[in-house]
């Protein structure tokens, strides 16, 4: 079991109002009252290092994490012990969801690189939403949002079409955040991508080389250029 | 292709025979015993999580050979003792089985080079052994470049053939000087009349690439005893030719001690010499690559060149870009990602190892983002492919323009006045054809740890 360090997290007037990721995040769309209110619940810069655990499967969850900086996976462990992939986080992403409705978290979450996360305590949470509307449809959003791509990744589809939709998505993802969305440095390894997926490792990289090959990406360690963007569309569409 | 001689006659000659090689960049010099076996096996690690990991190129090296010829720097020990030899060849496949299980499986293996030492000093079964654990371990691609440095003095008739089932298909043969004279100042006897018998042998076996390595500046030498060489070079017409120019570095390695530097040409004889085995290989239709290889035009190597996929490795000159080098044997070097790993020279401290279950290191590196863009503008040259320092620079967040404004300015002041060295246009630079001879020179402008071990590199010519 990985080893897991509680970040500690701080106050601070502003929190949100004032972050660059607001766009993205939870109170995205809230007026500055609003953002007022959130900002007097927010925990920030909480410090997540690589290898260690946010949180674990069967924690009682107490709080939502936002990603500030840096990016997370979430994960499950089977019966035999295996660890499933669930899911990749970003920053503004919000991880804690998935337990929502049973008050327990139902998988682990890893930062794959030194992260900061933002924490949104529960109880708290709840109140401002009663009060804020737009709190909760965002909320509802978010939740709609995952378990769209939950069933997108279900679907029966060719290993080509898997990855060039996983690549896309992550693409789109850094574009709405502001990023330049012609290049990736994925901090995910092909060995994630693959649990992800449901391909074995060899698959994933067999694809990423016909992928280059045919020069709809350009690809060097794990840094991703996007050559050829509809093409990617057109095999992520594909069965 | 370069059909230029140039007369050595300049201080720039003289300053261009101390200028490294550059196999790798930072060199050797610069490694250290703060890099070791977590380095190297973390490497390796994150080298499987890439999302195409790199082909592997495996290099072997066998440090026996059975006499001692006094030229060669290399790390090797004389023995005819066949028992060190079969326990060393057990340790090489020990060292391969554990070195497989930090690899995933489906690395594929597209190169595989036996070094020494003499690789065929090796009994037939120990060597049938290492390559049966490297297929057994490793997944090699039916289009391996295989291949093995032989000495011709120990080749027997039926033994090409043997190393052709292994699966070798290229082969390099140590020549240096065909000259009876010279050999007996080497120590080196070998009658050329041998040599041909092993290329016929190599030939019939279906080998596709036969290697001939010369020396130049040997003791004794002439450019008499070089024609007489570069005659039998022609008449058997191998496929690549290597002309390395010899160290003498009697401090750093015993068995030159026996070569009086007195009977050493001059450095202006090895240019001459030099020049010359250039001038016969580029007339007998010899495409020159770099300044120590030479190849047919129908060789892997010459293709490779005219395609601009020529790459740099320990060994020199080859044609497989882009892969993680894996390094087994006593002193062996492995390259992977960032992080460079020598292994231990001594044959005691590179069993415990093993024994202890690890990765024999002595010594490494590990790249900054600068060494990296250093590294891609020196290779780059060395490769005679024209470097894009203004992509460079952003590839790597480094200001190449400040970075070099020396290196360039530097190459102004030393070129010939009417003959540049380099051009540099819209931040691509270039070798001239008036700076081929000084390739090495040129490269080593862009060298920043150079100023701090100025007399180890060899003469540059």
């Amino acid at each position: 079991m990985a080893a897991q360090l509680k970040p500690t997290f701080r106050q601070t007037a502003h929190a949100c109002s004032r972050c660059v990721m607001i766009g993205q995040c939870l109170p995205a769309g809230l007026t500055a009252d609003e953002l007022q209110r959130v900002d007097e619940i927010v925990g920030v810069n909480g410090r997540c290092s690589k290898g260690q655990t946010l949180y674990e499967a069967g924690d009682k969850i107490t709080a939502l994490y936002a990603v500030r900086n840096g990016s997370f996976k979430s994960y499950r462990i089977s019966e035999s012990g295996e660890e499933q992939v669930t899911g990749f986080f970003l920053p503004g992403d919000l991880l804690g969801m998935d337990g929502l409705h049973k008050g327990e978290h139902s998988s682990f979450a890893m930062p794959l690189e030194d992260s900061v996360v933002c924490r949104f305590p529960l109880d708290q949470l709840d109140e401002i939403m009663g009060e804020t509307p737009k709190l909760m449809r965002k909320m509802t959003r978010i939740a709609s949002r995952e378990l769209d791509t939950q069933i997108e990744r279900a679907r029966n589809r060719s290993a080509d079409a898997a990855v060039a939709g996983f690549l896309l998505d992550l693409r789109n993802r850094m574009a709405d955040r502001g990023f330049d969305a012609s290049r990736l440095s994925l901090k995910m390894s092909r060995r994630d991508i693959g649990n992800h997926l449901r391909l074995r490792i060899e698959t994933v990289s067999r694809v990423f080389s016909r992928l280059r090959d045919q020069h709809v990406i350009a690809v060097e360690g794990r840094d991703i250029s996007f050559l050829d963007p509809e093409r990617l569309r057109t095999l992520a569409a594909q069965d | 292709m370069s059909k230029t001689l140039f007369l050595p006659s300049t201080p720039l000659d003289l300053q261009a025979m101390r200028a490294p090689r550059y196999t790798s960049y930072p060199t050797a010099l610069q490694f250290c015993e703060e890099v070791g076996p977590t380095d190297a096996i973390e490497a390796l690690r994150a080298s499987n999580d890439d999302l195409v990991p790199a082909p592997l190129s495996l290099y072997l090296h066998v440090p026996f050979c059975r006499s001692n010829c006094f030229y060669c720097g290399c790390t090797r020990t004389v023995t005819r003792n066949q028992t060190i030899m079969s326990t060393y060849a057990a340790r090489l496949c020990d060292e391969l089985v554990q070195r497989a299980e930090n690899l995933d499986r489906d690395r594929r293996t597209v190169q595989v080079h036996f070094g020494g030492g003499t690789p065929n000093h090796l009994p037939d079964a120990d060597l049938e052994r290492i390559v049966g654990t490297i297929r057994q371990h490793y997944r090699v691609v039916s289009a391996v470049d295989a291949s093995l440095e032989v000495d011709p003095r120990l080749v027997q008739a039926n033994q090409p053939a043997f190393w052709r089932r292994l699966g070798f298909n290229r082969i390099s043969i140590g020549v240096q000087d065909v000259d009876p004279r010279v050999q007996r100042l080497i120590n080196r006897i070998q009658p050329s009349e041998m040599v041909a018998a092993t290329v016929d042998a190599c030939r019939d076996a279906g080998f596709a690439s036969i290697n001939f390595d010369l020396v130049y500046g040997l003791p004794g030498q002439t450019l008499d005893s070089i024609n007489a060489t570069m005659d039998f070079v022609e008449q058997q017409r191998p496929d690549r030719v290597a002309a390395f120019g010899y160290a003498h570095l009697p401090e750093r390695l015993p068995a030159q001690r026996a070569i009086n530097r007195a009977w050493l040409p001059d450095p202006q004889a090895r240019f001459r010499m030099r020049n010359y085995i250039e001038s016969r290989l580029i007339a007998a239709g010899y495409v020159a690559i770099g300044l120590d290889h030479f190849a047919l035009p129908t060789d892997t190597l010459a293709q490779a060149f005219a395609e601009g996929t020529l790459h740099r490795n320990f060994q020199g000159y080859t044609t497989h870009a882009g892969c993680d080098i894996i390094g087994f044997g006593v002193s062996s070097i492995s390259r992977v990602g960032r992080v460079f790993a020598q292994n231990t020279k001594a044959l005691d401290d590179y069993a415990s190892a093993l024994e202890r279950h690890e990765w024999p290191i002595e010594r490494g590196y590990r790249q900054s983002d600068e060494d990296r863009l250093r590294e891609r503008v020196i290779m780059g040259l060395m490769c005679h492919r024209p470097v894009d320092l203004v992509n460079l620079s952003r590839h790597y967040q480094l200001d190449a323009e400040e970075l070099f404004a020396d290196a360039l300015d530097n190459l102004h002041a030393i070129a010939p006045r009417t003959r540049p060295l380099t051009s540099c246009h819209d931040g691509v630079l270039e070798v001239t054809e008036a700076g081929r001879p000084y390739l090495r020179l040129i490269a080593a402008q862009f060298d920043a740890y150079l100023n701090t071990t100025p007399s180890k590199s060899s003469l540059a010519v």
